[in-house]
């Protein structure tokens, strides 16, 4: 073989690591993206026996997004096997106790139900924040794009932009600023609820 | 002698009609089918008969999955390439049809993996056709790459 | 009360324009179709509309696309109660004060006498804290609709935007001395994202007949738009037969 179809051979049948922030990401949405490359659908050389499935490097998970009132809804089982020992963990009660666990369970679960998952969630790498080993750092070649925006926080907006901004309206003639508008004592604000067409698993916690 | 039995064995003047082939090629026509199954179901006819009887009916129904395992394949093969040089099966699809250019899922398919080069001259076209023509949401791909030229194609339609 | 007196300096900075002290108005190049149209976002005049929502959506985009007109008009003229030690005597003044957005109000060419969001046909979302921020006072409160001046159909849509923003963690109460507050102790310190498309609709037979008028004009603009559509087909036909 010549040193050109050398490196044809393996720049078509080589491993690649990629990486994945999932900041502000949904796992639900995002496991399907991930559960993609490490089962090598990303591939044209793809086979489901073909074992051309790549390295995902999942980084800031403990920055992981869930809509509406899913924190709070949303239950993770587990039985011990013995007798009694069934939990319905909520999300974020998982969350606390470990931070990589969501974004694993959700990309377990949206990997083909067979025997070659096990192998295949091996080459999944979770880490909280954004420290890797130097190691795996150091594998790393392509950034996959992530699904949803990151939203900015207004405290991160530098002051010029804020100031520069159109405004839609301008505030009526005489008006007081940072004054009680409504001219009553403020009442003590109560989050309302924003009703989601979900299943009550578990209660707003107090 | 020989020749006067052998005459008889093949000339019976009792039968007027060809019965056919009698039990033993009968039975060998099945044994020589179950010749690699396991145990007993090779050897002996009783068991050999029910074992083929079945295998033959998965045999029916393995083509039509075989067909639809491939095709499942190739089409997997042609969105992981599509998705590589940045747009979509439906895009990739639905420009080529407009184009009149018939290639099926198979030849894509191996063009994808195999020929890279060609695989991407035809993405670009597809695309570039897809978005002149307004067939449906582009805009989420972004501008399709330069330097195709789409002369006189008629919509199929 | 005399304005001089005090220190404006804070006020008068924000107020410059690029080319000088002269007051700055935008001014928007209005869709020819209705503005029913806007608020439905049909793809052809969602695209007229995105140097508006680019503008108030980006962080740090350059406003030369506008067209500019330097008019001189008098500013609005806000009030400000402030404090001052006066040896023994402690005075509280209201005191005349340019409205901070002054320069930066969106004039826009409203036929109708719609609202600001309706007329430029705007979706907002609850990341875009920029514009959900002009509607909220510094606790984070939604100004009452007089104030506001939006229908009371994107009135309660805003209502429900705020409160996730608030919960999202994009905006917080800007007032210090408050505790924690209860909505962001526990598990909502973990990130949420909301989707609009949830938010139920209203059943008061205003917010119905509303939607009655919306799906009307809409299938009107459609129409037109369709009917438009197939001039081009028929058109880009007749060039390619020749051709």
């Amino acid at each position: 073989m010549s040193s050109f179809r050398r490196a044809q051979q393996w720049a078509t049948f080589a491993r690649v690591w990629h990486l994945y922030d999932m900041r502000w990401q949904n796992p639900y949405e995002s496991s399907h993206l991930i559960g993609k490359y490490l089962s090598g659908r990303a591939k044209p050389i793809y086979h489901p026996l073909n074992d051309c499935g790549d390295h995902v490097v999942v980084i800031n998970s403990k920055e992981v997004a869930l809509p509406g009132d899913d924190w709070y809804r949303r239950a993770y089982f587990h039985h011990r096997t013995y007798a009694g020992t069934k939990t319905w963990t909520l999300a974020y009660e998982l969350h606390e106790a470990n931070n990589t666990l969501i974004v694993k369970k959700a990309v377990y679960y949206a990997l083909d139900k067979n025997l070659l998952r096990r192998p295949i969630m091996e080459r999944l790498h979770i880490f909280p924040d954004a420290n890797i080993p130097p190691a795996i750092a150091a594998n790393i070649t392509n950034q996959i794009r992530p699904l949803r925006p990151v939203p900015v926080k207004l405290e991160e907006i530098p002051q010029e932009v804020e100031k520069d901004c159109p405004q839609l309206f301008d505030l009526p003639k005489d008006f007081v600023l940072g004054g009680n508008v409504w001219g009553k004592p403020e009442p003590e604000r109560k989050a309302q609820p924003i009703r989601t067409p979900y299943k009550p698993w578990g209660k707003e916690p107090r | 002698m020989f020749l006067s039995t052998l005459l008889s064995f093949k000339f019976n003047p009792n039968r007027l009609y060809n019965p056919g082939p009698t039990k033993f090629w009968r039975r060998r026509r099945v044994l020589k089918q179950s010749a690699h199954f396991f145990g007993r179901r090779r050897n002996c006819y009783r068991i050999a008969i029910r074992t083929l009887e079945k295998a033959l009916q998965y045999a029916v129904k393995g083509r039509q999955a075989k067909c639809e395992d491939l095709m499942k394949l190739r089409t997997q093969r042609v969105a992981s390439g599509a998705e590589e040089l940045g747009m979509d099966l439906r895009v990739m699809r639905r420009g080529l049809d407009s184009a009149r250019i018939c290639l099926d899922y198979h030849s894509l398919a191996d063009l994808s993996a195999w020929e890279p080069r060609t695989f991407k001259a035809l993405g670009n076209f597809a695309w570039n056709n897809y978005a002149s023509q307004g067939l449906g949401d582009i805009q989420s791909f972004g501008n399709p790459p330069e330097g195709v030229i789409l002369r006189g194609l008629k919509k199929l339609n | 009360m005399n304005s001089r007196q005090l220190n404006l300096n804070e006020s008068e900075t924000h107020l410059h324009g690029k080319h000088g002290k002269q007051p700055i108005t935008f001014t928007l190049v209005s869709a020819p179709s209705s503005y029913f149209l806007n608020f439905w976002s049909v793809d052809s005049c969602q695209k007229k509309m995105l140097r508006a929502l680019n503008l108030l959506r980006s962080v740090g985009t350059p406003v030369n696309s506008f067209s500019r007109t330097f008019g001189v008009s008098p500013w609005r003229s806000l009030k400000e109660i402030r404090e001052r030690q006066d040896g023994d005597t402690l005075i509280i003044e209201a005191v005349h004060v340019k409205s901070p957005r002054e320069g930066h109000v969106v004039k826009s060419d409203n036929q109708h006498g719609a609202c600001s969001l309706c007329a430029l046909g705007l979706d907002v979302k609850h990341t875009d804290i920029l514009i959900i921020k002009q509607f909220m006072d510094s606790e984070a409160k939604l100004y009452p609709r007089k104030i506001t001046g939006l229908c009371r159909w994107q009135q309660r849509k805003m209502r429900y935007v705020i409160e996730m923003a608030i919960r999202a963690g994009l905006v917080n109460p800007l007032v210090a001395s408050q505790p924690i507050p209860a909505y962001q102790r526990g598990w909502r310190k973990f990130n949420t994202y909301f989707d609009e498309s949830e938010i139920p609709p209203s059943k008061s037979e205003y917010a119905i007949q509303k939607v009655k008028e919306f799906e009307e004009a809409y299938q009107l603009a459609k129409a037109e738009k369709d009917a438009h559509e197939e001039m081009l087909k028929t058109q880009r036909e007749r060039r390619l037969s020749r051709s």
